[in-house]
């Protein structure tokens, strides 16, 4: 897992042309689903295949006056 | 004497491994103890990747729970630990004090009971929007509401400038307890927004990129079809200006005014 979150985070640091990308991709070791889910760029194949959480919410405002609030 | 305990709330920026500052990112290194609120789950193992300790505060929400209540939770599990003498690092996705209740609630709180407590800012959503679209907030003005807060209320708006509507996925959700209103909800919106805008305005579903392998979601769409558009979570409504900007010629005549004045004095003590 580490390895892929390294991955995306070098990613994250700096531009990779198409070429280092699928060098790097290529070069990771493990599992063989999980290059290809990188390479389909599919997010929700590859936090599926790595145990990331299916959902997460990310919502953290709301109006705290009660006044508008159903029961 | 100041209490041993210290809180700091970092932003991670939207996208992992992009955004986070330096600054930030030694907070999360030292802390004793750190908690994470993120945006996407890859991003939540980045940052367990970089403290396999952390607590993520996602637990906290449940569907049909107030979120009020998830919130208060989320800042006394902070501040517990704040208490108790550790250095606490709150991790949230974005800029912490965006649109974001829980950080700032957990600083001011941290501070109350005389701990120190500061917030480094981060790349909020709001930041990547002006970067994906090509907007410049000043070229006609920027107005930014949370979208049920902007039902709520009778707000005036200025249809030549840029209107950005917030958790839109939820815009009428007074229970503050749903991941998601519907179209009858919109329908409303929509309503609202067509006293000041054509039905056929082009406005624009967006969505910041998360992850360096993916791309920002900017869906372009009439006015009409937000009613039916898949408006998730993380979606924010951006509504460009439909009208130019009328000139204020009586503000304008009042300014050249003071403009005589001044040059009148200016020229009689010379």
């Amino acid at each position: 897992m580490s390895n892929v979150i390294r991955l995306l985070e070098t990613m994250g640091r700096r531009v990779m042309t198409s070429a280092e990308f699928d060098e790097s991709v290529r070069r990771l070791e493990g599992d063989d689903s999980i290059k290809q889910a990188l390479f389909r760029r599919d997010e929700a194949a590859l936090g599926q295949l790595l145990g990331a959480r299916p959902v997460l919410c990310c919502m953290i405002l709301a109006d705290e006056r009660p006044m508008y609030r159903s029961a | 004497m100041t209490p041993q305990g210290s809180l700091a709330v970092v932003g991670l920026g939207m996208m992992l491994g992009a955004h986070l500052s330096p600054r930030s990112r030694n907070h999360i290194e030292q802390a004793d103890v750190v908690f994470a609120l993120v945006s996407d789950p890859l991003v939540e193992l980045w940052v367990q990747d970089m403290r396999p300790d952390m607590r993520s505060l996602q637990p906290y929400y449940r569907e049909g729970k107030i979120r009020l209540d998830s919130y208060r939770e989320m800042v006394e599990a902070m501040l517990l630990e704040v208490r108790s003498g550790k250095r606490v690092c709150g991790i949230f996705y974005g800029h912490p004090g965006v649109f974001a209740l829980v950080p700032h609630k957990a600083v001011a709180g941290a501070r109350a009971e005389g701990f120190e407590a500061v917030m480094e800012p981060g790349i909020s959503a709001e930041d990547c929007l002006y970067a994906d679209l090509g907007i410049d907030p000043g070229t006609y003005g920027c107005a930014h509401f949370e979208a049920s807060q902007f039902m709520f209320h009778q707000r005036r708006i200025d249809p030549s400038a840029y209107l950005v509507l917030w958790q839109i996925g939820i815009a009428g959700d007074r229970s503050l307890s749903r991941f998601a209103t519907g179209a009858d909800y919109r329908r409303l919106l929509l309503q609202l927004l067509a006293t000041d805008y054509p039905l056929e305005h082009e406005v624009i579903a967006y969505e910041a990129a998360t992850l360096p392998i993916a791309v920002p979601r900017m869906e372009r769409m009439p006015l009409r079809g937000i009613v039916d558009a898949d408006l998730r979570l993380q979606t924010t409504l951006v509504v460009p200006p439909a009208r130019p900007m009328q000139r204020n010629d009586e503000m304008l005549a009042r300014i050249a005014e003071i403009d005589e004045q001044l040059e009148r004095r200016e020229k009689a003590e010379s």
